[in-house]
């Protein structure tokens, strides 16, 4: 039986969502929205163990000093991926930040974390510490490169079977946390 | 138990007496007490009997009906599961009772189809050939959309081009309905969007009323709420008021019959795709009223009627110009099949052109010539010949006469393969053509008995004149030539040779009569025999001449006077003229038609 899942990309400012979002789909609205309502709304198809799966995308405006992120498009959310930017420290405390903030609107849905920009190795700001601490939290991991596409089909198929696995369609394999 | 067991084996008697009397007691007190309530129990057991459930299960039916369709929407899934169940293991059943129904049916929907397809039709052909529709026309080709969707956008009062289901909490569209010819878009994008939207202006706003209608330009999106899922309607145009009740309705029949997915939905979308006929409901559209139908129609009808008879003419005028050419063709085909000289092999028209190809006889005339006075343009046609000699007999009349030149007066006919010859000729002539004309094709024979040949005629003239004007004068009393008398017998004997050739080449017998007389002097009898003597006399000379003695008779004619004695050349030592020019011989020729005329030539 075909599903549609809704998703959300979550995360701070510049840290690549809607790069990541462009390195997987094509989309029909400009990135006028997301200025004006905070959102913008991208669909592909994935297939993953054996389901077929429509995600519509809800790609969020992100966390800065000046604006908020809209929490409330989170409703109805089966998932998203919690971005951080790899080269900013900082952008992973936002996330963390936030990651709780969507745990008070959704609950306990399925996420991926995702450490953008690793192509950029040279100023990679993420020692192994935090590294560390990140992977005691239990989520899937993912280091992407919207620049070089590595990882970003990785990220968004994690999450598919995710959230499959939350609905118990698919055996929960946790080898990939 | 055992234990138990053991305990009522050391119960003595009296107390065993005792508690029996207890139990007694309670009985009745426990009687007493639950008496109504053991009535009501046995009273409801009596309702749950099959008997009081089979009387009871309608009246409970009508009286739920009656409420609304709660029991039947609870009952839908156990009834469509029997349902499913009774198809699958006795599928012939439905199949009979199917059958009746799905032929009216379908003959329903083709009935439906075919008057759209009409209705369709006449909108376009009445907005098609107006000022209107030309101008839609150019909108049309202004903005790249089909003519007909132009049509049907500018002839609506509204149209509801695309019905929404969405997912409340997570804006994911569970089923989506588009008019046939609508812009096709991405519903799960625009209705994620949409959510979106909502969702902004209802924080921004932080009032409780929702995102209720929106317009984009010709568009009104109509948003009803549900507690569990939005229904939204595109509209183009302006749709009635009345339109938000459907909306409402149907809005409200999913959320009963769909409460239980919907509230449960974790993405299984294909579950929705039962609303589809719900929400073809809200799938409504309205036509423009025009301005008078009935005008409209009738000019609509009378420009088709013009263009159906402007296309039956044109037709007509086609196969009827076909006709004409076709019939010219044939004339023109059959006229070079009936000339004499030409021999039509292969003939054929490609519209206006013809194309001819055979034989010609050099001396049959230019086909081009002959179907030129039937209409047929020079350049229309070609013309593809060969040369041969033809054997039809106007022909050869016709090669006769340019091969054998005949003289004035001369005519030639051909019968069969004999060339007949009439009229007057010179021997010239007639010596060529007997020649001639046998050396033409299929002429095996040259009949020239009706032909006169004007110089033998002439010759036999004058060679009959010389004889019948000459006479050869005797001694009195002698048969002897005297020898004065020789050069007047060598000359008729030259006129009897000719004579006798001239008529052979005019195909006549000719027999010379020689007459011997006497003088009235001495005995008859001497006379008579003298005569004859004469005529011998002359026949022996001119044997010795040369003249055949076949074609000559002598005649003894006696005494005889002289039918013109001045014409008669008194010979020397004659004195009397009319005695002397008695004793003579004369001569005379019948002529008479050979029995086979040598007049004809033949190829042996």
């Amino acid at each position: 039986m075909a599903r549609k899942k809704k998703i959300c990309m979550l995360g701070a400012t510049g840290v690549g969502k809607t790069s990541l979002v462009a390195r997987f789909v094509h989309s029909i609205f400009s990135d006028a929205y997301r200025t004006t309502v905070g959102v913008t709304i991208d669909k592909t198809h994935v297939c993953v163990g054996g389901h077929e799966v429509d995600l519509v995308m809800w790609d969020l405006s992100g966390e800065d000093e000046f604006q908020s992120v809209q929490l409330a498009y989170l409703r109805g959310a089966a998932g998203y991926l919690l971005v951080a930017d790899g080269t900013r420290r900082e952008t992973v405390t936002t996330a963390l930040s936030l990651q709780e903030a969507a745990v008070r609107v959704v609950g306990n849905i399925p996420l991926v974390l995702v450490l953008n920009k690793a192509d950029a190795s040279a100023s990679w700001d993420i020692d192994e510490d935090l590294e560390k601490q990140l992977r005691e939290k239990k989520w899937t991991l993912v280091k992407t490169s919207a620049k070089t596409g590595d990882g970003v089909e990785g990220a968004f198929t994690a999450l598919t079977h995710a959230m499959l696995a939350a609905d118990g369609l698919v055996q929960d394999d946790e080898g990939r946390r | 138990m055992q234990e138990q067991k053991r305990n009522s084996q050391v119960v003595p008697a009296r107390r065993l007496r005792r508690f029996a009397n207890d139990r007694e007691d309670l009985e009745d007190l426990r009687r007493i007490l639950m008496a109504p309530d053991r009535d009501r129990i046995a009273k409801l057991e009596g309702h749950m009997s099959p008997d009081a459930l089979g009387k009871a299960l309608p009246e409970a039916a009508v009286a739920s009906q009656k409420q609304g369709e709660d029991l039947a929407w609870a009952l839908r899934p156990t009834v469509m599961a029997a349902i499913r169940d009774a198809v699958k293991t006795e599928p012939q059943i439905f199949i009979d009772a199917l059958v009746p129904v799905m032929g009216p049916a379908i003959r329903k929907a083709v009935t439906h189809a075919l008057r759209s397809l009409l209705q369709q039709l006449n909108e376009t052909l009445a907005h098609g050939l107006s000022l209107r529709g030309l101008r839609w026309r150019l909108e049309a080709a202004r903005t790249g959309r089909p003519f007909a969707e132009i049509v049907v956008l500018r002839s609506l009062l509204y149209r509801v081009e695309q019905v929404f289901l969405v997912h409340r909490e997570s804006g994911l569209v569970l089923h989506h309905l588009v008019a046939p010819g609508s812009p096709p878009q991405d519903p799960d994008q625009v209705a994620a969007m949409l959510s979106a939207i909502d969702a902004f202006v209802h924080d921004a706003f932080r009032e409780e009323a929702r995102l209720a209608r929106f317009h984009v330009g010709e568009l009104v999106g109509w948003v009803e709420h549900g507690p569990l899922a939005v229904l939204v309607a595109v509209v183009r145009g302006t749709a009635p008021d009345h339109y938000g009740d459907v909306l409402r309705e149907v809005q409200e029949r999913i959320h009963l019959q769909f409460r239980h997915d919907l509230s449960s939905f974790r993405g299984e979308v294909e579950l929705f795709e039962q609303t589809e006929s719900m929400l073809q409901q809200c799938l409504q559209s309205e036509m423009l009223p025009s301005a008078n139908p009935r005008r409209s129609r009738a000019y609509s009808i009378a420009v088709l009627a013009a263009a159906v008879t402007a296309v039956v003419v044109g037709l007509a005028w086609k196969a009827h110009a076909n006709h004409v050419e076709e019939a010219r063709f044939q004339n023109a085909a059959n006229t070079l099949r009936q000339e004499p000289g030409l021999m039509l092999t292969d003939a054929h028209r490609d519209g206006q052109h013809y194309a001819f190809a055979g034989l010609r006889d050099p001396l049959a005339p230019e086909p081009a010539s002959l179907v030129g006075p039937l209409g047929v343009k020079a350049g229309a046609a070609s013309f593809d010949f060969g040369s041969f000699y033809s054997l039809d007999p106007r022909l050869t009349e016709r090669r006769a006469v340019r091969v054998l030149q005949p003289p004035e007066g001369v005519t030639l006919a051909v019968d069969g393969e004999t060339l007949v010859a009439r009229g007057s000729a010179s021997r010239a002539w007639i010596d060529t053509a007997r020649v001639l004309a046998l050396a033409l094709p299929s002429v095996s024979r040259f009949d020239m008995s009706a032909l006169r040949n004007t110089d033998a005629e002439r010759d036999l003239e004058v060679a009959n004149g010389a004889l019948a004007s000459s006479m050869v004068l005797f001694p009195l009393g002698s048969a002897e030539i005297r020898r004065e008398q020789r050069g007047a017998l060598e000359y008729v004997a030259r006129a009897a040779l000719k004579l006798f050739s001239v008529a052979r080449e005019m195909g006549k017998t000719a027999e010379l009569i020689i007459s011997g007389h006497t003088d009235a002097r001495g005995a008859e009898g001497r006379n008579q025999s003298l005569s004859s003597e004469r005529a011998e006399r002359v026949v022996r000379e001119f044997v010795a001449l040369g003249v055949p003695a076949e074609n000559i008779r002598t005649v003894g004619a006696g005494v005889t006077m002289v039918p013109d004695a001045e014409t008669c050349a008194l010979p020397s030592g004659e004195t009397h003229r009319g005695a002397s020019c008695a004793r003579r011989v004369d001569f005379r020729v019948e002529l008479g038609v050979e029995r086979r005329p040598p007049q004809a030539a033949e190829l042996r």
